[in-house]
């Protein structure tokens, strides 16, 4: 399996095309995806891209990105392809445009290949809430991916793809990337542009990328951030050259571990992966201390209050008549309401009606200060805990996940324990900052364990540096899943 | 033991009562046993839920969006599409010539 940068080396030596690179990558979708299910779509006009990003390699004019393939996950609009969100609510949907971050892929050069499976509507930890069904994990098929960008996690693990753009809301990229051996990151909210992007929960909402190296998620990060003004939150910051200012130099750099990385409630082969992690930074001269974290407790309640209520606004928006699905219930009934409510009942699958409703009574009157208000003012003080640690240190390590891989089936019933599985990633999406998994070593059981690293603010180049010294420390082989082999 | 068990009805007709007032908001059908099992659920996570009760949020204000510094109003201004507008007009379950066709609403 060849990452980004290595393909790009050979791409310009002229030793192999990009429509080649294509064409390889889409007879591994059809020999092997059967068997993973991570993806929902191929792009038809994949070839006719490459071509044109041949010819513009050959002139000298390429971008950074020029002839790589890249699929997304179906929740990000790109121009003429289907866009389903893994919902019968927008089946037979095709995008009108593309969203902000695939015209910046495309402006580089990128080829997309198509739309990753996921969760419905991003809403799931497993990817077992898709209408699609569920992504296996190419570790083991008996597993889930995670997700909800378990799609994109899969496929570029199985070696489908050699990337993928997915969304992070409470750790949708970086559980999955986590549970499937991969690199993903989350930036700081406000770097990617949102448009075109299926909303969820607005406040928390960021794509990322999903890739084999921290180069390449850094590539691809730079590529596609940047202000953008039809997102009314996109950051007006300058972009940094991430991946050409890696430095894997941590001597003295202050380094904070999560104390409860080492909790009862953490799996001892987590536990051993953060460990390590933290014997190699030391190792390369980083002075690590522990840090416990107050609110610890308050994270998972606060996120999901807050991401249900504004997925109850975000998602009245499916209302049948403007695009989507429209109940055939509703077609014989002349009443606007009921076409409404038949629609979104036949639309939506059980998480996410849960969402929307629990979204909407902690919304309602009587309600809103006790929830909502309640867990916007619980957010606050949870920032103020992460900046305050950000005065003693530049960056913090914690698991991904407090588990690798779980059994499809294993928790799907029982939604507490599902939710509790992003006590350690949904921080980031709180309080805005940029966080990173990367792959730390394997489980028992042959499954993947992922390492967190999050930084300050706008501080995405920390990620990218102690993220590529720990790569290299590590030295991981790059192999094909057993699961697929 | 009685007594447990009719507080345990008792709070769940409640929750059943509070899902069906929120599905008239949110404005989705549920059968009856989508309703029941929603109530079970409700009463599970909205218990969760009030573990943030403990947290001391004195004087805070709520925080909406983590990057506020960064946020900018738009000009109210039309943008025009570059694109064809009939491709929304494609995804659209039923039209009547140039319109989204409704079910009639006076």
């Amino acid at each position: 399996m060849k990452s980004i940068t290595e393909w790009t080396t050979l791409l310009r030596e002229g030793k192999v095309s990009s429509q080649e690179l294509v064409k390889t990558y889409r007879d591994e979708i059809a020999k092997t995806d059967g068997a993973i299910n991570a993806f929902l779509s191929v792009n038809d006009g994949a070839l006719a891209r490459a071509k044109a990003e041949d010819e513009r390699i050959r002139r000298g004019n390429a971008g950074r990105l020029a002839g790589i393939p890249v699929a997304l996950k179906d929740m990000i609009c790109a121009e003429g392809q289907p866009l389903t969100a893994a919902s019968k609510m927008l089946q037979g949907y095709v995008a009108p445009y593309s969203a902000t971050l695939v015209e910046r892929l495309e402006a580089e050069g990128a080829v997309i290949l198509g739309k990753n499976n996921q969760d419905e509507f991003a809403m799931g930890s497993s990817n077992e809430t898709s209408c699609f069904g569920c992504t296996k994990n190419p570790w083991n098929t008996e597993y889930v991916p995670g997700g909800s960008s378990g799609g994109s996690a899969a496929a570029v693990a199985a070696g489908l793809v050699p990337a993928s753009i997915g969304t992070d809301t409470g750790g949708s990229v970086r559980q999955p990337a986590s549970f499937c051996g991969v690199v993903g990151v989350k930036p700081t909210y406000g770097r990617i542009s949102r448009y075109g992007v299926i909303a969820y929960a607005s406040s928390l909402d960021q794509a990322g990328p999903l890739a084999l190296t921290v180069r390449d998620a850094a590539l691809l990060c730079e590529a596609m951030s940047g202000w953008d003004g039809r997102d009314a939150t996109s950051s007006r910051r300058p972009v940094p050259r991430w991946s050409e200012c890696i430095d894997p130099d941590l001597e003295g750099k202050k380094i904070g571990v999560l104390k409860e990385s080492f909790s009862a409630e953490v799996d001892p082969e987590v536990q051993a992966a953060v460990e390590n992690s933290v014997r190699i930074l030391r190792g390369l001269g980083a002075d690590v201390e522990e840090i416990s974290l107050r609110t610890f407790d308050y994270v998972v309640p606060t996120y999901y209050l807050i991401a249900m209520s504004e997925a109850s606004s975000n998602l009245a928006r499916y209302d049948g008549i403007r695009y989507g699905l429209r109940s055939d219930e509703a077609r014989k009934n002349l009443s606007l309401e009921t076409l409404y409510s038949a629609t979104r009942a036949e639309g939506f699958g059980r998480e996410v009606k849960r969402r929307i409703l629990l979204g909407t009574h902690a919304l309602s009157s009587g309600y809103y200060e006790a929830y909502y208000l309640k867990a916007c003012r619980t957010r606050r003080l949870i920032q103020n805990e992460f900046l305050e640690a950000f005065k003693r240190f530049e960056l913090l390590v914690s698991p991904v996940s407090a588990t690798p891989a779980f059994r499809i089936g294993e928790r799907i019933e029982d939604p507490l324990r599902m939710f509790l599985n992003d006590v350690f990633t949904v921080s980031a999406n709180l309080a805005g900052l940029p966080a990173m998994s990367l792959p730390a070593g394997f489980g028992k059981k042959g499954l993947p364990i992922g390492l967190q690293l999050t930084a300050p603010a706008f501080a995405e180049q920390t990620l990218f540096d102690a993220g590529a010294a720990l790569e290299r420390e590590l030295a991981l082989p790059r192999e094909v899943p057993h699961g697929v082999r | 033991m009685e007594k447990t068990e009719e507080m345990r009805e008792k709070m769940q007709e409640k929750m059943a009562r509070q899902v069906e007032r929120v599905a008239k908001l949110a404005k989705i059908q549920l059968s009856a046993a989508e309703k029941d099992s929603f109530a079970i659920d409700f009463q599970q996570i909205l218990n969760f839920f009030n573990q943030i009760k403990a947290a001391d949020t004195h004087n805070l204000e709520p925080l909406i969006n983590p990057n506020a510094e960064e946020f900018f109003a738009r000009e109210d201004e039309a943008c025009p599409f570059s694109g064809a507008p009939d491709v929304f007009l494609s995804n659209a379950p039923l039209t009547q010539g140039r319109l989204f066709k409704t079910p009639p609403v006076v």
